[in-house]
């Protein structure tokens, strides 16, 4: 298999029947210059992104993000909080009410989260090369 | 770092009008295509009768046909109270929609987004 990715490690293609070493080569003549031939199975590219150690690079799995919540439920009044961990610093978060969402950026600090109103609430979590991962929160009246 | 969960209320109202007004356009279409078929089935019915063939379901369901193209006339030219109203509301809703609190604007949200009623 011919693994191709990018600076951050995705793999961004995954060609079968045309591992040869001439089409490294051609990749790379053409702009790609990070391809290799990967010798085994690779089931689903998205589960797997590429680390480079002295310049080889290696398949790795992507873990799935952490994510913990204290508490699935907290009452809407702008001061009851659960507790949200796992949301590394850098990454992208998205607060989904079920009409409208609305972003933040974590900071790798514990996130006290709350509510002014009530309703069911969904925090989704990006940050590569973890997998996404996401958190359902009800704030009751 | 502390997070509040909230709608985010311009997308919240822009949400809620476009989902309100295809909820009263939906009323429309589904008038106009309850009349389109009237008035086909009128079309045919009189180049069937005017063909010499007379048939009394055709003609019951020409005078139907009739009766419906009448009412939908009064729709489009805006003298059926119906729409008036039905207008009206619209207009009311939008209203609340544009000053309304989030919670105010997700229960007009749950009660006009879904499937609009039979016409």
């Amino acid at each position: 298999m011919l693994i191709v990715y990018d600076e951050i490690g995705r793999i961004t293609q995954a060609l079968l029947n045309v591992c040869t070493e001439e089409t490294v080569d051609l990749y790379k003549q053409n702009g790609h210059p990070r391809v290799f031939i990967y010798r085994k199975e690779l089931p689903n590219i998205r589960d797997y992104f590429v680390i480079e150690t002295d310049g080889v690079p290696e398949i790795v799995q992507r873990p799935l993000l952490d994510l913990v919540l204290s508490r699935a439920s907290i009452i809407a009044d702008g001061a009851d909080a659960a507790v949200l961990t796992g949301v590394p610093a850098g990454a992208s978060g998205t607060i989904d009410d079920g009409t409208s969402r609305s972003q933040f950026v974590g900071d790798g600090e514990p996130i006290e989260v709350q509510a002014d109103h009530p309703g069911t609430y969904r925090v989704f979590v990006e940050c590569w090369p973890y997998m996404s991962n996401s958190v359902a929160i009800e704030a009751r009246a | 770092m502390k997070l509040t969960l909230c709608a985010d209320v311009d997308e919240l109202r822009s949400r809620a009008i476009a989902g309100l007004d295809a909820y009263f356009n939906s009323i429309a279409i589904q008038n106009a295509h309850r009349d389109l078929v009237h008035a086909l089935k009128r079309q045919m019915a009189r180049e069937i009768i005017e063909g010499g063939e007379p048939n009394p379901w055709i003609e019951q369901e020409a005078a139907e046909a009739e009766t419906a193209l009448v009412a939908y006339a009064r729709l489009i030219d805006g003298r059926s109270d119906a729409l008036a109203e039905r207008e009206l509301l619209r207009r009311r809703l939008k209203a609340k929609i544009r000053v309304g609190t989030v919670q105010e604007i997700r229960e007009i949200m749950s009660q006009y987004n879904g499937a609009a009623p039979s016409a």
